[in-house]
Order: C-alpha cells, then structure tokens, then sequence
C-alpha cells in the first residue's frame, strides 16, 4: 500500500472527524424567552410583571371577575336588573359554580394566584433594594388577598397556596393535593396578606402613571370589607361580637389612612366617575382608557356603550333598572316613599321629589339626560298603543340606567370612553365603617356615617338634622338602615347581591319581596293629546305631561307593569327561588374528581362546615 | 439521429481540473480538510496509466416483446465504465481484455450480469421487474434488496401514481399499502394530504407530531417539503413501520419516509413531458333546508316553547308563500367547477464521466370560489460526476415556489372554511343583496363580528383574502471516495443547505352593509325601509408573517462492505448533526382605505410589531451492521445515539439499538424447488426508538414581554408593557420518550410467483411517554404541566398483503394487490383523574378508542300517551332538568350523582351527565382492506385504488344535529321534524334541542367507507408508430381522483367529515406523456 493513499484516508477521516467534532451544535440558548434574574434585575423591569398581575386581577366594571358567579352581572342576581341565571331560578347544580377551577391552567384563580407566588418569590430572592422591594411584595400580597377573598365568600374554606407549586413527577404531583383550609384560616391569611400590605405600602403613590396602583388605604378599605363580610351572618351566624370589633377596628384603620391621605367623599354623587387622576372618592380603581378600540393598547370601558339607550351609541340597552329598584329609592327628605309626609308619593309621579340619587341613578321617561354632548336631551320611552317610541332596541323595563355614563362622548365614540371603574369609593368605606361600628353597638358612629353620605346626596337635612333617618334606631334598625342605605347608594355597582348573602336575606327579600322583577310600563294615552306632541314634547312640563297625558296605572290604582323575569319551562318555573343551601355554594364535581382531598359543603352533602 | 456516445477511457486529472475539484471539496469541508482532499486526489490517479488493449463489442437490448430498450446502462462490473443504450437499444463498448462481465441494467427490469468471454456481439432480453424481489428498496442511509430485507418496509408504487393531478405527494401516495393512513387533500386547492404510519400516538400536548419523520435524500426535511415534491421528481418512496426506522433514533418513533429523488442516467438526453388538465367539482353539495322548510321549521319550533301567536318571530303565510319562491342555494350560486392543471418535464442523460437530472414541474389548482387557489413550480438540477477513479461527486439544487390564497374570514370563529360555511348556515330566504345593495343578512344582531354575519360575496368582491407564498430552495452535495486500500470501504460527506422563505399575508376590509326593516307582515322578508348601516369589520386590516428557515445538515460516513466467501458484510458508519436557525416576523397595520390597495400604504392605522426568533441542534452518531450468509440468513444490527437542543444538557442523549433478522427458509436445501411455494421469508425485528414530543426549553421556567396585556396607569393613558410568565414550570429531567417496536413478518410467493403474502404482526411498547399532564395533577398548582416521561400505551395490529399477478401473454397482464390491517392500542398507564379511577370512564387498561360516549337512547316521545305512560312507570323523570314532552328524545337512566365517597349512586330518575356511557366498542375504525387492481392489454392500462373500512361508529356530527335559528338554516333532514300534526316524524321537535343535542344511538351512521380513491386509464401508442414521429413514447391518460363513493350513509352530504366546510372534490383529468 502507498503511503499517498495511507495519506489520503487520513486527511479524509481526519476531516470528517474534525467535522463531527462540532459540539456548539447543541449549544443553543432560547430566543424568545427571558429568565427570573433579567426579570427581576430591578424594580422598573420587575414591575411590568406586576402589571400583567394588576391586570389579571383589577375587576372589571361591576366587580366582575370573570370566572365562576364571577363571569355573571351581579345585578341580575338582585332587584337591581331582570335576567336569567340558575342562582335564582333555584336550578343551581352542583357543577355551575366553578370559581375554584376545574381544569389547571394559568387563568383559573389558582393560575392568578400562581403568578402572585411566582411573582413574591422572584423580588424576595432579587436584588431588588428593600424598600421597592417590599412596595412591589405589598402590591402583589394585596392581589392574593384579593383572590382568596374571592373564593372564600363563594365556597367558605379553599386550600391556602402561598408558594409556587412543584408539580414535576407524581411524588411532588402527590403532595399538591391539598385539602380545604378552614374558612377562618382563609380570613386569617387574608387579613394577614393585607396587614404586610399596608405596612409595605405608600399611602398615596406619587410621580406620573401611578394612578391606580394600590394604596395602604386600599389595602386597608379591602380589609374592612373583608372582615365585615367575616362579621355578618353568612359567616358568622352566631353574632360573635369579636369579628364585629376585628372589622370595626379594620374599618378605623382604613378611614385614618385614607383621610390622612386625603380621600374623602367627592361633593358630586354622580359626576364622581368622570374624574380620572387623583379622585378623591377612588380608592380602588380599574383604569380603562380611551385609545382607538381594537388596537392593541386598548381598555375600552365597554360598560357605557353597552348600557345607554342603543341609539344615543353603537351598542346598548343592557343593564335596564327594573320597577323594584325605581320605588325603593326614598324621597327627597330622606323618607320612603308614603311614609314621607312633606313629599308625598305618587305612582302617576314616581319621579317626583325623589332623593336627588333617583334620577341621578335612573334615566325615566321624560328625564333631562345630558349625552352626546347635549346637555338638554330628554329621554322617551313611553308607549305608543303596544309600541316603544324609542328608535330601536327599546328598554323593556320602561327605565335606562344612568350612572357612570358619560354625558359628553359622542354617538360614535361612546365605545372607546375610558371611565374608570371604582371597585372601592370611599362611600363604601364609610358605610362598613357604619355597619361595623353598628355590629358593635356603636350606633353614634353608625349614624354620623350614614348622614355624610345623605348629606353628599343631597338629602335635606331636615329640621332634626337627621336626613330622613329615624332618630333612636336599635341595632337591628340600624343594620336595616345601613343595608337600604347600601342598596341605594351602591346601586349597580355590584355590591347589593352579595349584601343579601352575607346577611343571609337572599330569599326574605328576592323570593317573598319580589317574587318576578317589574318594569313600568307607561303609555301614551290615546285622546286628549296634541297631535304634535312627540315634536313638542321635549318643551313640556314634565309634570303637566305625566298629569295629562300618560296612563301609568290600571283601574284599580296599580301601576301598569310587565314582568321581566318571563314564566317559560327553563326560565323561573317557580318565580325567583334562591335555595338556602346556597348561602355556600358547592364545590364542582370536576373539582372533586380532580382532588378528592376536596370536601363538599355540609350544605351540599359533604362533611365540610365552611363555618369553622 | 441518436449520436453514437463515444466512450473515452478515465484520464488523469489535468492541474487546472484538480485545482477547480480541489474547490468544490473545499466548499464541502472545512478549509483544514480542503488542503487534505487536495493532497489525496494529487496522488491518486497514477495506477490508471498502465495500457489495456481495447476490444468494441456491440449489443442489443431487449425487452420481452423484442422491442429495443433505450437508455440501459451497461457497465463493466467493478468499474464505473460504461455506456447506455440508444433509442434503439443498441449500445457499443469499449472492454479492456473481452473476458469483463457487463452489467446491465434499467429501471423496471431484473439486472443481468453477463460475461462478454470473448465475444465480439451481444444479444440481451432483459426481464420485466414487475414481481421482482432482488428490486432494490431505499432504506435508511442507503439500499437494500428487497430480498435481504428484514424489516418491515413498504414501498410506494411511483407508476401507479405518476399522473395523479393532486397536489401534495402524500395525497398521492394514499390506498397503497396497509398500515400507511393518510387523510385529506383533496379539498380545498392547495390543501396537505396527511401520513400517519401504524397507530401513532401522542399525548404530548406542547409538542411532537403524529407525522412520520421525512427523509429526501438522506437529509431530513419537513413534511411541508415531503408535500412539495412532485411525483416526477421522485424515483423511489419507502415507509419505514417498525425498528427499521430505528437507525434515525430519536425522532423515529412515529415511523420514517424515506425518498429518494431521480438522478441523472448515462446515456443520451431523454426528455419526458407529462401534463394534465381536469375539472374538479364537489362529490356532493351539502343539502340544507329549503326557505320554506326553514321557516316552518322555526314557526314549529317557537309554538312548541309557547311563543305567543301575535309574536313577530313567526314567519306568515304571505312570507311562507314568498320563500316557496324566493329560496336560493347560496353555495350553488358560488361554487363551480375549477380546473386542475399539471406539468411536469424533464431531461436525464450524461457519459460514463457524468450524469444529469433536471426536472421542472408546475401544478395549478383554480378554487371552486373564485379568487380561491393555488400554484406549485418546483425545479431540481443534479448531476454526479466521477472525478477520479474511486471519487465521486454528486450535486443538486432543488426547489419550490408555491402560492396558496383563500379568503379571509376574521368575523367570529375566524377559519379558511367560513367559505362555504357561510354560505350553507345562511338562511335560503334571507338575501345577500336587496336591490343591489348588500344587505345585512343578521338583521337584529347588534354583534357583526360573527359567522353568521359574515358576507361572503362582498368579501370576495372586495378581495380580501389569506394567502401564503413560498419559495424553498435546498443545496445538496456529496462526495464519495473509495478508499483505495482496503476493498468495499467508502467514504462519504454529505452537505445539505435548505433555506425556506415563507410569506404570509391577509387581507381583510371593512364592509358596509344595509340593514332593511322587511317587508311581509312580520318583516321577514329581505328588503323595505332602511333601518340602519352597518360596518362588518373582516378584520380591517393587511397582516404579513414572514418566515425564514435556514437549516443545514452535515454528515460523514464510512461504508464497508465486502463478500467472503458466501459471507456478505455491510457496515455504515456515521455523524450526523444539524442546525436550523428560524426567524419570524408578524407585523400587522389597521383601518384599510375604502378602494385602496392590498398592503400597508393604504391602511392608516395601528402597526403593530413582534419577532419571533428560535434555533435548535441535532448531534448523532450512528452504526449498521448487516450480515448475510448464503442470501439465506440476513442480521442487521444498528444502533444511534443522538442529543438535541430540546433537553437539558445532561439528558438530552439517547441511545436507540436495534436488531433485525430474516431467515429465506426457501432457499435452504431441504425446501422443496418444485413446489407450490416458490418463496418463503420469515422475518422478525425489534428495537428502541425515540422522540421528542416536547417544545424547545421546557427544561427552563421563562417569562416573556407582551403587548396589550397590561394594565392602565394614571388617566387615559396606554396599556403598559408586561412581562408574563411564559414557561411556569419546567421539567428539566424531560428526555426523549421510548418506543419499543418489534415486528414479525413472512414474505411468501406461489403458483410461479403469480401469488404473493406478506403478514405482519406488531407490537409498539410507548414508555416513557412525554406527556402533557392536565388530569393527574391538582387545579391549585395553577399552571399548564410541562411534558414529563409520564405514560405507557402499547399499539399492535396486524397487516397482510395478498397480490395476484399474471401475464397471460405478451399482449395482456394483469395484477390485483389487496391488503388487510387492523390495529389497536391499550393504555397501561395515562393521565387520569383521581376521582375517575376505577369507573366507567377510567381509560387505564382499556383501548384509546373505548367506543362513542354518549346516552343509551330508548326513543321518541311521540304522543301525550307515550308521555304519561312513561311518567306512571318514571315519576321523576327529567331530561336535562326539563320535564318530559311529545317530540324529545329520551334515554336510560343509567347513575346517580357521585356521593361523598366519590361513587356514583344507584339510577336518580334524572337523566344528567352522569348517565353517559360507552355505546359501542370502537368509534374509528379499525380495520380498513385496500383493492388495487391493473390490468394492461397491449398499450391500455386500467389502474385502481379502491379502499374499505370499518369497524367503528359514526355519529350525525354535532353542527348538523344542532338547532336550526332565524340567521341560521341546518341540513335538509330536519325539514321531517316532530309536530303534533306529524308525530311520525323522523327527527324530534325542533325545540327540544336540550335533550336531542346529544350523543347517542339516535344519530348513529353506519361506520363503513368504500370508495375508489383514484383511476388511471392509460393508452401508450406502439413503438412504431411513435418512432416514425421521432418521439421514444407517447402515452395518454385519463385520471379520475375520488371517483367513486360506494356506499354513503348519510342523506344530506357526502361521507366523512363535517357537512359545514370546502367539499370534498372529484376531479377527472386528461393527459399526455410524451418521452423524446
């Protein structure tokens, strides 16, 4: 053999094998992706992490979350609005309420909560300086809280995750089935989350783009929420007084930190939601804003366009008020309606004299209703024969509701206002604070709470100062007054359904009281009225008009009225039949067959008393 | 006419040509290796010099028929001198001492090998291959004989599909071997065939593929690739089912295609054209219910719920009695027939020096939609040229060009099928144009942005469309080497460069649309006053994604292979690594200006930007051993060990071993030679394969940035920036899962070789599966699993193929192959709930396909009586909450709810979830029998792909059985609806969907397909009459794809799939093959 060709081979083999030596072929990183330490490098870059918590979080309007009884408008679920749901046709299953997830997955409250964890245990092992640090730990602490609050008014106990889950091999899989926490040690967890957040937090963030972070005072509001809800009867049954003191304390603490951080009561009742920036009565907010709808940085509120009259914007006609809530506003000395004597009610002028938040709060026919930009437009919604006079899509319940709507956006871009949704006013702060200090027999306080917020309204005082309260209430008058006074001026905001579960009068007030939910029906009446009267009608004296030439009642005196809830074989066979079974709501099946550590609800055949 | 090739013996390489080879090796290695090959191709053409005598013989190249077969390769064996065959089949040779054997050669015909001893003229009838066992088969890295072959590997009949005018290569290769499924592409114009091999399984859901791995000449490409072929471009397919694709390791698990592409053949240029024209049409529309139909349909169902009279969502006799004329088929009114068109030419040829291959083909398919379509140019250019004795080189560049436009659809559910969705839900009554105007055909619905809402023919007068172009370009080069002191060892580089440029684009508008109030007494009618405009936003506006893919592939082997004696040995070994680096840009600008033009210059809106940019490496070793003694006994032995950038470092390397023998027991002594057996194989193999369903690094936790995910600081101000988590939980011990494959098979032919069986039985242990854990883990953990080496689920089937062939004489012959599978799988450990084991639903030890879920269904309430009489003996029954009525459905109470203990309690008297049930055994099917006969008599073929199966369920799909709404019609069966009027009906009350719109054996369809899934009916014009036009063949054909359908269960569309999407196409073509 020739060395040449000895030679050869070697230079090829040794080519080849040269070749094959290319170990930075697997040497490859990934591209798309960005680890925890560039992440958590610093306190700007940690941030938009903590944005997308904020943003997995802040309820949308109505407090909605978007999950389980969540993804329902509570107003539905009260006299507020008619509309269908299980919860109170009584065809509630056990599978229906699936707040607690019954699949894994990032956007369930375990997924929201998950990266809460995530998100603590990233600044605490970060670089991060203490003090942003613990700024950046408080915001995300308030949101667990936040979550668990959640769940725990729906079910009562759920299991208490603090820590990322391992979940890789099923050893570790095995140690994540985790059983219930007992209700007490939810509230315990929770209050414990809000109390480092209101330590950790400023009182007011300064400096732009910081509106709408959370505060020490929201911190603080949240937890007097929290802690009333704990106090009332749907977790507290036997009127233990000390979780009636544990909120009242939380109640004081909220209103220090936020008077000393200047929030307060905005003088307007109904121009309070137009005020973006620093709004004093905003303690805890969901901003949207105005950018061009569809793009890409959009949060549109969609709660105005979907709610005024579908002609006055591009949408419409959702969330109408029904009859119920019309008449249950007092008059305009604080009084209720036929109880009054300076105002006396009638049907044929509902609107008359009313407490000023009536027709700040409902749009009736005939109402001056400042939209579009034109501050004199007036809204019909009368009958003509069996026909709405309304150019399209007409209310069913005769009403409109009005608050948080924007007078001056125009028809064509009511779908991109950016009016922000105040998930906490500090009118709910006063009222806790009045219902708490009542849970402890404080009823001074109580009083001196619920007159702010009738002196704001617009009430008139009155010659006993009292703004239509009656004086010498005991206690048990007192938590009425409060929860009328909530259902008032917390109307459509989310607040009244979840009012009448925790005090346990879900059926006392919906089942008995109401029974199907009403709207009015107004008609035109068919002679005496001027032939040019829908040309005319916006020049007329609405008294002279309503006195004349509307029919509101039948023959018996009774006002005319149609049943919203409609008797059909799926809808309402029985009227509104909210179960008292479902004061805790139940566990899913699919939750269960997923981690049958889970124990059902006692009120729902298992062996879990979410009152412990 | 044809011009003698004159043959000139190997000459030593002149100093300008070293230095130009010296180039080329230096562009395929390393520059370290460029001065090395240079040095050893210097030195290596010395021993060529010593002077032989030449000897001219000449021969003559036959076929059966007598006629001469042109472009035969003839060379003298253990050389690589040689010549080809004129059109004549004459050939002239040059030997060096007259006692050489030559070795002839062509494709289609057995090989012959004939010692010249002496003579100075040669005469040689080559045979027909049709049934020949020594034909070679593609395997991985290289070929075997089908003889020597111990795996099971099926082979593609590039014949019987080389005029097929479908427009991917898996489509085309569909109904011709048992255990290779492939669905679709015979739809939508430029819609993917699709392969599965065996039974795959995956239940990986961030990764891996059901798809088999592709391999075109030797380099791993994708499927998209394998798709783009034309099949005139191919010489030869191979599906490798069972250990024998073990030799690709880690990525085999799902089985390997392996494709070998036409080289160039010595001899003069034969060029070859084939083209076809054809008209493609649907096999069936889908019937849907008349207008009237409809609305009574509607006016029924509204009575049944109780709706007052006096509502106006009844349709009145004065608007019955305008739809009884006034009803339009609107996908009759947009689909027709489209024309499918096919070119394919191209030239091979070259001397004993070098060879030559260049081919262009061009396939266009016009939609049944106008402005629906797509076009596919592909090219390829090869050459292999013998440097030097002992050295080869061999180049190619190939690609493809392909266009594909539907329109774009972004209302609702956006999908490519809202085409003809659209079209067929749109009620027959409503109007897309009132007077001209285009009319809002969902009057009421305050939401545009829904299917329903969408306006097909404005969106395709407005051109809005999606479209994808494609332009991919692949460099090939090897070099072989002989190594010139040890006999059978070779050396081979292989460089493979494919680059892949992807760009797509959408196209949407605004259209403006006219709500009219109606005319007829409730205003059903299309038209009236103009109640209002509305904007129909189809996306508004132009979306481009372009992608760009560079991957390249290195390998080098060593080949040894060698006989002793009646020993052969065949070694391989080999490195293989890749690397592909991916690119991705998705850009998209908002608000289009009303008549401007399709891209970003006229829209004025919102821009929005991001990339996406991935890269990734495969690094293997390989080795083969095959032994074969006596072509009796044959041993392959192989083994692979590959590492990949998709697992941590330290696991990411796999090992795969296989092992394979066969045992010919007809060529043993004691076999009987005069039998009725002629051939008798036993065949068995097993071994470890692999794959990677997983994605990229999800060995890593990750967070990513994200537009429009934040929330909104201080007033009106934008979304922040975020950063999310985007892998929240790694799993870092991910490694590739296992696949033990083991299969036996005997070969067999009788009766002279005119029978032929061939049975398979197999068995895939999956272990180690990567899987996506979503049941066995708890909701708290709060984020999606990543993969983990979690299941086990073996698959086994069984496959027989049974060929009857004869020639009866030289003018007439005939074949029929038919083959038989079945296969099924058992989960032996999976993903499930802790609360589901042990029940009726626990799947563990029982088949993936457990049968149809759904109720057991007892009947129809036709009457009041039938009610009351079934509430005497129920009294608590409900169906789904609701109480019973005449016209529901009704089914057995099977459970109660579960109890605080997590067991299901004894019959409630309520039909809820909890009563469903397995309703039969299978749901798929699980055996499927193929029949392709061909018959050829004199130049006449007839080619046939008949396919059957059967075995599982069908179920009236869930789109059909729904309810029928005023913006919504359904198919025409429901037009026989339960009335009190009609309490005979055959479908249930319209209303009563809550307890119809469920599975159960109400909705049952017979499960069995039979159809024909292609013909080729081809004449080749005689020898003679095509040589006096100076042309070497003339061939013209008739091809028909879905042809036939035998047997169709369903009364308002055709078989298979979904009533609401692109129809299933028949096209029927005609063609010419011309050979110059």
């Amino acid at each position: 053999m020739k060395i040449t060709r000895i030679a050869t081979l070697f230079a090829f083999s040794a080519s080849v094998l040269t070749m094959a030596g290319c170990k930075d072929t697997l040497d490859k990183i990934d591209l798309t992706a960005a680890n925890e330490d560039l992440v958590f490098q610093n306190e700007t870059v940690a941030f938009l992490n903590l944005s997308y918590i904020y943003e997995q979080n802040l309820p949308s309007w109505f407090g909605q979350s978007n999950i389980g009884i969540g993804a329902t408008n509570p107003s539905i679920l009260s006299e507020e609005a008619a509309g269908q749901s299980a919860y109170l046709a009584g065809t509630l299953t056990q599978n229906d309420v699936v707040d607690i997830g019954t699949a894994i997955g990032p956007n369930t409250n375990y997924g929201k909560i998950r990266t809460i964890n995530m998100f603590i245990r990233g600044v605490s092992r970060s670089p991060i300086p203490t003090q942003p640090r613990n700024q950046l730990k408080g915001e995300a602490l308030f949101f667990r809280a936040y979550r668990y609050f959640d769940l725990v008014r729906v079910y009562g106990g759920v299991p208490l995750v603090l820590t990322p889950l391992d979940a890789v091999g099923e050893d570790v899989r095995a140690e994540a089935y985790l059983p219930r926490n007992s209700t007490t040690e939810c509230f315990n967890q929770i209050s414990a989350d809000l109390d480092s957040a209101i330590a950790y937090l400023p009182g007011r963030w300064t400096g732009s783009g910081t509106w709408g972070r959370i505060t020490s005072g929201a911190a603080a509001a949240f937890k007097a929420r929290v802690l009333l809800y704990a106090a009332s009867p749907q977790f507290n049954p036997s009127d233990n007084t000390a979780k009636w003191q544990k909120a009242f304390d939380a109640s004081q603490q909220a209103r220090t930190i936020l008077t000393t951080n200047n929030f307060r009561l905005n003088p307007s009742f109904d121009q309070l939601w137009f005020e973006e920036e620093n709004n004093v009565e905003a303690v805890m907010v969901t901003n949207y804003n105005t950018t061009a709808n569809g793009t890409q940085n959009a949060k549109n509120n969609q709660y105005d366009n979907g709610t005024r009259p579908s002609y006055t914007g591009t949408g419409g006609g959702a969330n109408r008020p029904t009859w119920d809530l019309a008449k249950a506003f007092p008059m305009l000395d604080g009084k209720k309606p036929g109880e009054s004597t300076k105002y006396p009610y009638t049907v044929q002028k509902f609107y008359k004299n009313r407490d000023p938040r009536f027709g700040k709060t409902i749009a009736y026919n005939g109402a001056t209703w400042p939209l579009n930009g034109n501050t004199n437009y007036k809204i019909w919604t009368y009958l003509r024969g069996t026909t709405s006079v309304e150019p399209s899509n007409p209310t069913l319940s005769g009403f409109y509701l009005r608050k948080a709507i924007s007078p001056t956006a125009p028809v064509n871009s009511v779908n991109v206002v950016g009016t922000n949704w105040i998930e906490i006013r500090y009118a709910e702060v006063l009222l806790n604070l009045a219902e708490a200090a009542c849970g402890v027999n404080n009823l001074t306080e109580a009083y001196t709470q619920l007159k702010a917020i009738r002196a704001r309204a617009g009430i008139e005082a009155g010659t006993d100062g009292n703004y239509g309260l009656q004086a010498g209430m005991n206690r048990a008058q007192m938590f009425e007054a409060i929860l009328y006074e909530r259902q008032i001026e917390l109307a459509f905001e989310g607040k009244r359904f979840w009012d009448l579960r925790r005090w346990r009068k879900m059926e006392s007030v919906l089942n008995l009281g109401i029974k199907r939910r009403e709207g009015l029906v107004i008609t035109l009446k068919a002679t005496g009225v001027p032939t040019d009267f829908a040309t005319n009608r916006d020049n007329l004296d609405i008294d002279f008009v309503y006195d004349n030439y509307f029919t509101l009642t039948t023959t018996t005196g009774a006002p005319t009225v149609r049943i919203l809830d409609t008797n059909t074989a799926t809808t309402f066979p029985r009227g509104l039949d909210w179960q008292s079974k479902y004061y805790f709501f139940p566990l899913p099946q699919q939750a269960i067959d997923n981690n049958p550590q889970l124990i059902q609800n006692n009120t729902w055949g298992g062996a879990f008393d979410p009152l412990q | 006419m044809t011009p003698f090739v004159p043959l000139l013996p190997p000459r030593p390489l002149s100093a300008s040509q070293q230095a130009a080879y010296a180039l080329l090796a230096g562009f395929l290695l390393s520059a370290g290796a460029a001065s090395a090959a240079t040095a050893g191709i210097a030195t290596t053409p010395a021993p060529l010099l010593s002077a032989p005598v030449f000897k001219g013989i000449t021969g003559t190249v036959r076929d059966a028929k007598g006629e001469g077969i042109p472009g035969v390769s003839v060379v003298i064996k253990g050389t690589t001198t040689g010549t080809a065959t004129d059109a004549k089949g004459v050939f002239r040779l040059n030997v060096p001492t007259g006692n050489e054997t030559l070795v002839i050669s062509s494709i289609g015909f057995k090989k012959q090998e004939i010692a010249v001893g002496g003579r100075a003229t040669l005469d040689v009838v080559l045979v027909d291959d049709a049934a020949a066992l020594d034909e070679v088969v593609v395997v991985g890295y290289g070929t075997q004989s089908r003889v020597s072959l111990t795996g099971a590997v099926a082979t593609v009949d590039m014949k019987a599909i080389e005029e097929l005018p479908v427009g991917s290569l898996s489509t085309a290769i569909g109904g011709q071997n048992p255990g290779v499924g492939v669905s679709g592409g015979t739809t939508r114009p430029g819609e993917k065939g699709q392969i599965t091999i065996r039974n795959p399984v995956l239940l990986s859901k961030d990764g891996g593929t059901l798809r088999p791995l592709y391999v075109i000449d030797n380099v791993v490409r994708t499927e998209e690739d394998f798709n783009l072929l034309d099949q005139s471009e191919v010489e030869a397919i191979s599906i490798l089912k069972d250990a024998a694709a073990a030799i690709y390791g880690a990525r085999s698990n799902q089985g390997v295609i392996v494709v070998a592409t036409k080289r160039g053949k010595a001899g003069p240029p034969k060029f070859s054209y084939s083209g076809s024209v054809g008209m493609s049409d649907a096999v069936r529309l889908p019937s849907m219910m008349s207008g009237v139909e409809h609305a009574t349909y509607l006016n029924d169902y509204n009575t049944f719920r109780g709706l007052a009279a006096t509502e106006r969502a009844y349709y009145t006799p004065d608007e019955l009695d305008y739809f009884a004329n006034n009803s339009t088929n609107w996908l009759e009114t947009a689909w027709k027939p489209s024309v499918t068109t096919r070119n394919a030419l191209n030239v091979s040829g070259g001397g004993e020096r070098a060879t030559y291959f260049a081919s262009v083909t061009y396939n266009r398919q016009n939609g049944n939609f106008d402005n629906v379509n797509s076009d596919k140019w592909t090219f390829r250019a090869s050459t292999d040229v013998t440097v030097a004795k002992g050295l080869k080189a061999g180049l190619s560049l190939s690609g493809d060009i392909f266009k594909r436009k539907t329109y774009w659809f972004k209302q609702g559910q956006e999908s490519a099928d809202n085409d003809a969705r659209s079209l067929l839900l749109t009620p027959k009554f409503q109007a897309f144009y009132v007077n001209g105007v285009p009319n809002y055909t969902t009057p009421g619905a305050s939401n545009t942005n829904t299917t329903e809402a969408t306006h097909f023919f404005e969106v395709q007068r407005s051109g809005n469309y999606a479209s994808q172009r494609n332009a991919g370009l692949n460099l090939t080069a090897n070099v072989d080497y002989d190594m010139p002191f040890l006999k059978g060892l070779k050396a081979r580089v292989l460089y493979s460069r494919t680059l892949d440029n992807n760009f797509g684009k959408n196209y949407g508008t605004s259209i403006n649309v006219t709500e009219f109030a109606g005319l007829g007494t409730n205003g059903h009618i299309p038209g009236g006053a103009v109640r209002t405009q509305r904007v129909i936003k189809n996306g508004d506006q132009v979306f481009i994604v372009p992608t760009f893919t560079d991957t390249y592939q290195l390998n080098g082997y060593l080949n040894y292979d060698q006989q002793f004696g009646r020993h052969q040995i065949s070694a391989l070994a080999f490195f293989e690594q890749s690397e592909t680096n991916y690119d991705e840009v998705r850009t998209s600008k908002s608000s289009i200006v009303p008549g401007g033009l399709d891209n970003m210059g006229f829209a004025i809106g919102e821009v929005t930007t991001a990339e996406i940019a991935r890269e990734s490496g495969i690094l293997s070793y390989a080795g083969r051993i095959n032994y074969n003694f006596a072509n009796k006994y044959f041993a392959e032995l192989a083994l692979r060990y590959d590492g990949s950038t998709n697992f941590a470092p330290e696991y990411r390397w796999g090992l795969f071993p296989s092992l394979s023998a066969g045992w010919i027991i007809s060529e043993e002594n004691f076999f009987p030679k005069s039998g009725a057996v002629n051939f008798l194989k036993i065949r068995g193999s097993v071994g470890l394969l692999g794959g990677d369903a997983t994605k990229a690094y999800n060995w890593q936790e990750n967070y990513k940035f994200e537009i429009g995910k934040g929330a909104v600081f201080g007033g009106n101000t934008d979304r922040t920036l975020t950063i999310a988590p985007n892998n929240a939980l790694a799993n870092r011990k991910a490694r590739w899962d296992n696949n033990e494959k083991y299969n036996v098979g005997i070969d067999s032919r009788f009766l002279n070789n005119r029978l032929s069986l061939s049975v398979d039985g197999f068995l895939d242990h999956r272990y180690n599966m990567l899987t996506q854990i979503t049941s066995s883990a708890p909701v708290v953990i709060g984020a999606a699993l990543p993969s983990e080496n979690y299941s086990i689920v073996n698959s086994f089937g069984a496959e027989v193929s049974l060929g009857y062939g004869d020639k009866i004489n030289n003018d007439f012959s005939y074949r029929v192959n038919t083959f038989f599978s079945w296969s099924d799988t058992k989960n032996i450990r999976v993903d499930v709930e802790r609360g589901k084991i042990g029940q009726w639903d626990d799947p563990t030890g029982k088949s993936r396909d457990q049968g149809v879920v759904g109720y057991e269904y007892l009947g129809m309430f036709r009457t009041k009586e039938d009610v009351d009489n079934w509430m005497a003996a129920n009294p608590t029954y409900t169906l789904f909450g609701d109480k019973p009525a005449p016209g529901m459905l009704y089914y057995q109470d099977i459970r109660g709810p579960k109890d605080a203990s997590g067991n299901y309690t004894e019959p409630d008297g309520r039909i809820t979830e909890d009563d469903q049930t397995f309703l039969t055994k299978k749901s798929g099917n699980l055996y499927g029998f193929g029949l392709n006969p061909s018959i050829s008599y004199k130049g006449l073929t007839v080619q046939l792909t008949m396919g059957l199966s059967y075995g599982g369920q069908d179920v009236v799909e869930s789109a059909a059985r729904k309810l029928a709404t005023p913006i919504i019609n359904r198919p025409s069966f429901w037009a026989d609806h339960w009335t009190p009027d009609n309490p005979n009906a055959k479908y249930p009350a319209p209303a009563a969907n809550n307890s119809y719109d469920r599975t159960s054996a109400f909705w049952f369809r017979n499960s069995t397909t039979a159809n024909m899934r292609n013909a080729t009916i081809s004449y080749s014009l005689p020898t003679a009459f095509v040589s006096r036009a100076s042309l070497s063949s003339v061939k013209v054909f008739f091809v028909a794809v879905n042809p036939i359908n035998f047997y169709n269960p369903y009364d308002y569309k055709v078989y298979g799939g979904s009533f609401d999407v692109y129809p299933t196409l028949r096209t029927l073509s005609l063609g010419l093959n011309v050979g110059f």
